[in-house]
């Protein structure tokens, strides 16, 4: 009941990326050559979105921000990367792409939380 | 007048069409004429009855649309009356006015105007004339978008829109532009 | 007297200490570099109106005494401002008038203020949240904990407007201005306003010159509007009221439009809690401008750029609810006197500029007339005393002659 439609195979052309709308989730699609990878819509490391910056070749997607990097093939991480990349269950059904979209993928950016209020009580 | 003069052959539609393109023109170039002549009453005579006359500038500083001057034909008729009672910087204006394009009306009764306009300022008595008198300047620069009205074999401002691209007006000005 | 030779036209005048100032005050560039450091960068400056950037992470630049200033909206929706200065090599950060940092950058990520140089990135707090590749160039000498932005004292108040001070330990905003604004506290502060008028104006004169014109009434000789509709005996009877700190508050009276052909009267069109065609001028110390006029709000603020330089920022506020007529009757107001193409603007920017003419560095010295005494009614110039009284204080510099340390004017008064 969770394999939702991504996309048509002919819609994401090898070595590139293409952002989806699955019922209001934001997903990407990877097409990188010998398979396919679907992810939250932004880099793990600080939010790029990946449909602007994000770049696939020989295997790899790689974010032009900051140069993080995954092989997509078994999602090393490679480089200076220091996150996981978060990713889909995806598979082919004839010329359809699908995911298994239970709910959407997060990930956890620390925004500093901490009040500062009393900022210049030690000026 | 025969509709046959707007859809009829190719000649006689043409001639038409470029009379009432030339009248709009010949409308814009004398309005920047009487401008940097001074002659408002004349300029404003070349506005209908029901004339407006804005002044607007997107501002970047403050994401709006503003409106620097707004006024109708009555309002315009006063400014020019009062000009005298004003104490006011006299450096002339003139204006480099290009009409870029001219578009009618499917029935041919008015017209929309957009025209490149650069003003220029030729100072005099703004700041210390024995020094500065003489110098031209570089004041404004903007598009005029007007729109006309055909009457009576001539083509009169029904509204004049001259939207600026600078915000950076310094003493600014007491003329109509 | 008739017209006199030059040591007549230098003496001084038959006036009292505080009643004429020296034109050094205007011309001197050494004084105009200590005003900088000793005033500007220790009152408080609005800088802009929080309208202007409505959303969080919406962003505005500006700048006080040379020094770039940038205000940012937070996700917490409080509004910070920090010195516009990268703390690697001193790159201006952001370089646009305003905008938003909820997408990203070329070199920098969305929600996040990036330094387009080497891409350190700044949160709306000011924390430095990443320095690419830290650990490769800083080893463990240095790291983004030590790189942040310097966060300015910045408070929102007064009707909205954001102001900023350089100072970490200035008198608070409260004490500073609280007095002046309390005329207009409650209708400033009933409901959110929006600025719908802004243009500047570079004017080859001391930002003094365009105070004082701010601060007395009796130019309105200059105005052939004001002259029509303003002298009756209702004008006569506002008075200039002085406060702490130098600034100056001219009272309200009722303005008779329909004296003056051209344009309807403003009754009808006000603010919360202000009779229509009601009028209230607030004059800050060093050269901040309120005005608000029946329909209209004015808002003008100088940046001093020389002695003989000044930027002067114009603003026309209104409320955020506004319909569209509302807002054009506003703006109609507003700009037929106070727009750049209005009537009176052009009038007192001639007036400041002449005066800018005749006061330059290198002009001669001369005797600044500020000896009007009317029970500081409106055509009195006590604004003006007051105002240079507190400079004076500020500067440690007597205002008839900047070459001597400052006097109380009574100490000198009982000599």
């Amino acid at each position: 009941m969770s394999w939702k439609y991504l996309c048509d195979v002919s819609d994401v052309s090898n070595n590139s990326l293409k952002l989806v709308d699955v019922d209001g989730i934001r997903i990407i699609v990877a097409n990188y050559g010998e398979g396919f990878r679907a992810m939250p819509p932004i880099c793990p490391h600080m939010e790029e979105p990946l449909d602007e910056s994000g770049v696939v070749a020989g295997c790899v997607l790689t974010c032009t921000k900051h140069l993080w990097a995954w092989d997509l093939r078994n999602l090393d991480l490679m480089g200076e990367t220091e996150k996981e990349l978060k990713t889909y269950e995806v598979k082919q059904e004839g010329s359809r792409l699908l995911a298994f979209v239970e709910r959407e993928l997060t990930y956890d950016f620390d925004e500093d939380a901490d009040d500062d209020e009393d900022f210049f009580a030690n000026a | 007048m025969e509709t046959s003069m707007l859809t009829g052959g190719a000649g006689q539609a043409g001639s038409y069409l470029d009379q009432r393109q030339g009248l709009v023109r010949d409308a814009v170039y004398q309005a920047s004429l009487m401008l940097d002549d001074q002659r408002w009453n004349d300029w404003l005579a070349l506005c209908a009855d029901d004339f407006t006359y804005d002044i607007k500038s997107w501002s970047p500083e403050i994401n709006y649309d503003m409106t620097y001057l707004h006024a109708s034909r009555k309002d315009l008729d006063s400014l020019i009356r009062l000009l005298p009672k004003h104490n006011t910087d006299h450096s002339p204006l003139t204006r480099h006015t290009s009409v870029y394009t001219v578009e009618l009306s499917p029935d041919g009764t008015t017209a929309q105007v957009v025209s490149s306009v650069v003003i220029f300022q030729h100072l005099l008595d703004g700041t210390n004339s024995h020094i500065d008198s003489g110098e031209s300047r570089l004041f404004l620069v903007g598009k005029y978008y007007d729109q006309l009205r055909f009457e009576e074999g001539t083509a009169k401002f029904t509204a004049r829109e001259l939207r600026l691209l600078n915000r950076r007006l310094d003493k600014g000005s007491h003329w109509p532009l | 007297m008739p017209a006199r030779n030059y040591k007549q036209w230098t003496a001084n005048p038959p006036l009292q200490q505080g009643e004429w100032i020296d034109s050094r005050l205007y011309t001197d560039q050494a004084i105009f570099d200590e005003e900088l450091e000793k005033i500007f960068k220790r009152t408080w400056i609005p800088v802009c109106h929080e309208s202007e950037l409505p959303k969080p992470y919406d962003f505005r630049t500006t700048s006080i005494a040379n020094e770039p200033v940038i205000v940012c909206r937070g996700p917490d929706n409080v509004v910070r401002a920090f010195l516009n200065v990268c703390p690697h090599r001193g790159m201006i950060i952001e370089r646009r008038p305003s905008g938003s940092f909820y997408e990203g950058q070329p070199s920098g990520n969305p929600k996040r203020m990036t330094c387009m140089f080497h891409a350190w990135q700044f949160d709306m707090k000011g924390n430095c949240v990443y320095v690419s590749r830290e650990k490769e160039g800083y080893q463990d000498r240095l790291c983004k904990e030590d790189v942040g932005l310097r966060r300015l004292r910045c408070e929102v108040k007064f009707g909205g407007f954001v102001w900023v001070n350089l100072a970490d330990d200035p008198v608070p905003l409260e004490d500073w201005a609280g007095a002046p604004f309390e005329c207009l506290r409650k209708t400033l502060d009933a409901e959110p306003m929006e600025v719908f008028h802004y243009h500047k104006a570079i004017v080859d004169t001391n930002y003094k010159l365009w105070h004082d014109t701010n601060c007395e009434f009796y130019h309105d000789f200059m105005h052939y509007h004001n002259r029509v509709t303003g002298f009756n005996d209702a004008y006569f009877a506002r008075k200039n009221e002085s406060f702490d700190h130098g600034h100056i508050v001219v009272g309200t009276f009722e303005v008779n439009y329909d004296q003056y052909e051209g344009f309807e009267s403003r009754a009808g069109l006000s603010f919360p809690h202000l009779p229509p065609n009601q009028w209230y001028m607030i004059d800050l110390f060093p050269g901040m401008n309120f005005n608000l006029r029946g329909s209209a709000l004015r808002c003008d603020v100088v940046t001093p750029l020389g002695p003989n330089k000044t930027m002067i920022e114009f603003r026309g506020i209104g409320l955020k609810r506004d319909t569209k007529e509302e807002r054009q009757t506003r703006i109609n107001h507003h700009n037929s006197i106070w727009g750049p193409f209005g009537r009176n603007l052009h009038e007192d920017l001639i007036g400041v500029q002449g005066q800018g003419t005749t006061m330059r560095p290198g002009s001669e010295p001369r005797r600044i007339l500020h000896g009007r005494q009317e029970n500081q009614t409106i055509h009195d110039e006590n604004g003006m005393r007051h105002y240079y009284d507190e400079w004076g204080r500020w500067m440690d510099r007597l205002p008839s002659d900047p070459a001597k340390p400052y006097i109380a004017p009574t100490a000198v008064a009982a000599e």
